[in-house]
């Protein structure tokens, strides 16, 4: 009996140290978004934080516009719309990772397309 | 009667000058360069930032789990487990490990290891290759002995690379250089000094003192 609780509890410890928890996913730009043009792609930013025992925050993910910059900077973006930030949290075991990802609709400037 | 009055009179006294702060904190400490005005479709066009407020790209920390298989001449195989971290300042990252081997049923049947070093990175054909050097103590309480070993080499790689995702492969041989027998009641209540113990130490610090490793490490890219 007592050998079955332990094996349940490291099971269930394993379990739910190995898991990611959905937090937050919401819209960065609302209402009367334009089509994107035809040569728009879908790419994608994150920063991860750091938490020790999934408790105690040491370190938080960037500011999403710190994120929208870096996107459109590596993907040479003229213009980005449809934004999405998602936040959620990675645990595992000792350590988690907090992390801040934004998804959004790039349209690159004519010169660069095809660039990464 | 008279304490909330004399609370009352320093706080009247203190307004002043914390208002003065504030007034001063609220002081912007960057000039922010005007960028593209929003869209009024939604769009963002343009700058989103100013450079002074974007946090450096050469300089990021990389933490995560990593595990180890080590070997040593004859002996057994050891998986070592832990976490790992190393701090990226431009091509050069100083890095830290903490493992232990799990298993057994006490802390007297397990080894921990610790190491600090340092690698230099060089990106080629858009994978980053490293070169690493680095010191180890290892307290082997399972063989009753701690041990100092230095990694004259570790080769390694970033084979994944993705959002925050990084995972890297290292390789490398360490050498022991020092080493004691540890002689304490709670480690063997029977055997202090004992010759088994002192023929491991021997064979491990003397006969083989060369050990290979394989490192997998999970990272995240903390920018």
């Amino acid at each position: 009996m007592r050998r079955n609780l332990r094996m349940f509890g490291i099971l269930a410890a394993l379990a739910l140290s190995g898991c990611t928890f959905y937090h937050s996913k919401q819209a960065l730009s609302v209402g009367s978004s334009a089509p994107p043009a035809e040569r728009a792609v879908f790419v994608t930013e994150e920063d991860s934080g750091l938490m020790a025992l999934g408790l105690i925050t040491l370190n938080e993910p960037d500011h999403y516009a710190v994120l929208l910059e870096r996107a459109r900077k590596r993907n040479h973006c003229q213009r980005m719309s449809h934004a999405q930030l998602d936040f959620f949290t990675d645990y595992w075991l000792i350590v988690a990772f907090p992390i801040s990802r934004v998804t959004l609709l790039c349209e690159r400037s004519a010169g660069a397309d095809g660039k990464p | 009667m008279t304490f909330p009055f004399v609370l009352a009179l320093a706080s009247a006294a203190a307004a002043p000058l914390a208002d003065a702060r504030a007034a001063e904190s609220l002081e912007p400490v960057t000039a922010v360069e005007p960028g593209e005005p929003p869209s009024a479709d939604g769009r963002f066009e343009g700058r989103q930032l100013p450079a002074a407020l974007m946090p450096s790209a050469s300089r990021f920390w990389v933490l995560g789990v990593a595990v180890e298989e080590y070997g040593r001449g004859t002996n057994t195989r050891d998986v070592l487990y832990g976490l790992s971290g190393t701090w990226r300042v431009r091509s050069f990252g100083p890095n830290a490990l903490v493992m232990l081997k799990p298993g057994g049923s006490s802390y007297e049947d397990t080894r921990f290891l610790a190491g600090l070093g340092l690698r230099s990175y060089l990106p080629i054909f858009g994978i980053e290759f490293s070169y690493g050097v680095s010191v180890q103590i290892e307290a082997r309480l399972e063989d009753h002995f701690w041990l100092a070993s230095a990694t004259p080499f570790e080769l390694g790689a970033v084979v994944f690379s993705k959002g925050s995702w990084q995972v890297e492969v290292f390789a490398g041989a360490r050498h022991a250089f020092a080493g004691e027998l540890i002689n304490s009641f709670l480690l063997d209540p029977n055997g202090l000094e004992n010759q088994e113990a002192s023929d491991v130490l021997y064979r491990t610090k003397t006969l083989h003192p060369w050990g290979g490793f394989l490192r997998l490490v999970f990272g995240r890219r903390l920018d």
